[in-house]
């Protein structure tokens, strides 16, 4: 059984078509990143997942079922983003009780050592907390819940760099000890991407990619050179960049149509480097032509 | 693979009637603060007075009954009703493990938990009332009924839990799919048109007459099928926290 | 060791790699019982499945073998084959790099071999 199944999803608001036809499946307990840039669907795609919202055409199944108002996923599911809200008559100390009493596998001790280790004042309301400490506590509530599908909306937005280090090990850790799905979407994937396995790249709608993180990587390299021993090379593969500075070309590839091993290439003077799994998710979403440059020439 | 927690509706409606009983408390305690405001402000003149007078004899009646606190209380029923279908609170349901079944059905629970708490206030404060104004201003009393019946209270619960009921059928219906929301607004609109304008064309009157047991039973009655139908919505209803 | 993200070698390599070089370094024996994919994960702070790779590579050259339910373990002769492995690929990578260097700096094959065995002789 999958973990969640999405089947020709479609889903518009009024004539925004948010998603089109997805197709994608989760198989297994995982910590998968969802990439796409600002208005690519994802928040939508999660929403439908964890229930709150419907789809138009398609279908979705999260544990074998129709996600959509029901208690069954609600229980072994939990959404995590910065809109989380309480009550204004409990403090944070009310809010983990409450949260004891709902999720099964609730992990309050875990909750107050985390809580503690941020130095979070359990007496405060939620309303009261900073930015940065929104962001920690909520991450921590979606933590102890130990719910079999995690969903984590950009969990780091607002937290300085040092936290968002111990937490995301946090996120590992938790998840050594209770394996879940974890889907985790964030804009700053450098940050994230050793605890990935998979990526799932949603662009304008559509999952453009879902692949192993190393595979995910693999896709695309970069090609740095004289640009006439290139100009033949790139001519028969797919070019996602280009750039020619005084007879040396930069450009980035598809390596899986790119027939000629590297050793020859680098007899040619051609060197070969492979990008991080940033920089690929940036160019297999840049508008082929489109880039900054073109606004200065 | 993790095995999957299976949970029953019934154990999240009871844990979030629990909840929501608790952290709305301050809801009662503003009917109580409204309904004592109105127990002092009518307190000289009561819902009603008249008076008439012959020769050197001039005698002044003023009524005091419940009416006045059961219309407030029914007021405040619709308002509170309508506020748990706001959209503050209807994300708060999302924090924990909750449908839009279950948190409606939770909401309707604690409306009628309410609506009695409210009844109970509402007597307490009447009492109240006669009490302040027999110490305060030793006027003399004719008692029509000193004992509230059961029937009247019946009555009472019911029409708050009507006006909560219309409350909640008519937030939900706001929030819901599109084409609900305009037939049922349309609908409420023209009700209340219907009823303010036309007020002869109802034939109250023979609704007065009958006995409280039977206006009660109506109430629950329309109350109940508004429930019903807000459940309804609430199931083809999406949410979002945006 | 840190593991490098800067994408020129993949988590999974570098994880193989620095297995292989603590097998040189004699931290892991034959028949010894190497860290699990949870274990590696959690030095690291990376994926458990990214780990796995790792292990896995060495499995496939049979460095490493399964005991069932019990984990893996450092073949017999799994250093020497590394050592071996290392001389080939990596002096051979090393050599075709300087030959391309010379070539590229018109240093000729002769002038090339004087300056290895300097090297060599400066090292003794």
């Amino acid at each position: 059984m999958n973990i969640i199944q999405c089947e020709e999803l479609s889903k518009s608001f009024g004539r925004r078509h948010a998603l089109q036809r997805v197709t994608c499946a989760i198989d297994a307990e995982k910590i998968i990143g969802i990439i796409g840039r600002n208005g690519a669907g994802k928040s939508t795609l999660l929403n439908i997942f964890a229930g709150y919202l419907k789809p138009m055409t398609g279908s979705c199944k999260v544990f074998n079922e129709n996600p959509f108002n029901n208690i069954q996923t609600a229980a072994n599911m939990i959404f995590i983003d910065d809109r989380l809200s309480f009550s204004d008559y409990l403090s944070l100390e009310d809010i983990l009780k409450m949260g004891a009493d709902f999720y099964p596998n609730w992990q309050n001790e875990l909750a107050y050592r985390m809580l503690d280790y941020a130095g979070i004042d359990l007496t405060a309301k939620h309303q009261q907390l900073s930015k940065g400490q929104l962001a920690t506590f909520n991450l921590v509530y979606g933590l102890v819940s130990r719910c079999s599908l995690t969903i984590l909306d950009e969990p780091m937005n607002g937290m300085d760099e040092a936290i968002r280090t111990d937490f995301y090990r946090a996120i590992l850790k938790e998840y050594l000890a209770f394996p879940r799905t974890f889907l985790i979407t964030s804009h700053h994937l450098q940050e994230m991407e050793s605890i990935l396995e998979e990526i799932l790249l949603i662009d304008e709608g559509s999952v453009i990619a879902h692949a192993p993180l190393d595979e995910f990587k693999e896709q695309l390299i970069s090609l740095h050179g004289p640009s006439d021993e290139l100009a033949d090379l790139l001519s028969e593969t797919e070019v996602y960049a280009q750039k020619i500075v005084a007879g040396v070309t930069s450009a980035v590839v598809d390596a899986s149509k790119l027939f000629i091993s590297e050793e020859i290439l680098r007899t040619k003077g051609i060197k070969v480097s492979a990008l991080t799994a940033s920089e690929v998710c940036m160019y297999l979403t840049n508008k082929k032509g489109r880039d900054i440059d073109a606004i200065f020439d | 693979m993790q095995s999957l927690t299976n949970i029953s509706l019934k154990t999240i409606v009871k844990k979030q009637v629990k909840w929501k009983v608790k952290l709305n408390i301050s809801a009662l305690s503003s009917l109580v603060i409204v309904q004592i405001i109105f127990a002092v402000l009518t307190s000289s003149f009561g819902s009603g007075s008249y008076g008439s007078g012959s020769g050197n004899l001039d005698v002044h009646f003023s009524i005091y009954s419940l009416d006045i606190f059961l219309i407030i209380s029914a007021i405040w029923a619709f308002i509170v009703a309508l506020l748990f279908t706001a959209k503050a609170y209807r994300i708060d349901d999302l924090s924990v493990v909750s449908s839009r079944t279950s948190s409606t059905i939770a909401n309707i629970l604690v409306m009628i938990i309410y609506s009695f708490i409210a009844v109970i206030l509402m007597i307490s404060t009447y009492y109240l009332q006669v009490l302040g104004i027999l110490l305060v201003e030793k006027k003399s009393f004719v008692i029509d009924h000193l004992f509230i019946s059961p029937s009247v209270f019946i009555l009472c619960f019911s029409s708050i839990c009507l006006f909560g009921a219309i409350g909640l059928l008519f937030g939900t219906s706001l929030k819901g799919p599109v084409v609900i929301k305009l037939f049922l607004s349309t609908f409420i609109l023209f009700s209340f048109i219907y009823i303010f304008m036309a007020p002869n064309s109802i034939n109250l009157g023979s609704l007065i007459m009958l006995p409280n047991i039977m206006i009660s039973v109506l109430y629950m009655l329309v109350a109940t099928l508004c429930f019903s139908l807000t459940i309804w919505i609430a199931n083809k209803s999406e949410v979002s926290r945006k | 060791m840190h593991v490098h993200l800067d994408g020129t070698t993949p988590i999974y390599m570098q994880i193989a790699e620095w297995l292989q070089h603590e097998i040189i370094a004699d931290r892991l024996q034959a028949d010894q019982k190497v860290y699990s994919q949870y274990q590696l994960a959690e030095l690291f702070n990376i994926n458990p499945a990214t780990a796995g790779k790792g292990l896995t590579i060495l499995l496939e050259e049979q460095l490493l073998y399964k005991k069932r339910g019990l984990g893996m373990f450092v073949t017999m002769d799994a250093k020497e084959r590394i050592l071996l492995k290392r001389r080939n690929e990596i002096l051979t990578k090393m050599a075709q790099e300087i030959v391309l260097e010379a070539k590229r700096l018109l240093v000729s094959d002769e002038e090339l071999l004087v300056l290895i065995r300097k090297t060599q002789e400066g090292l003794e």
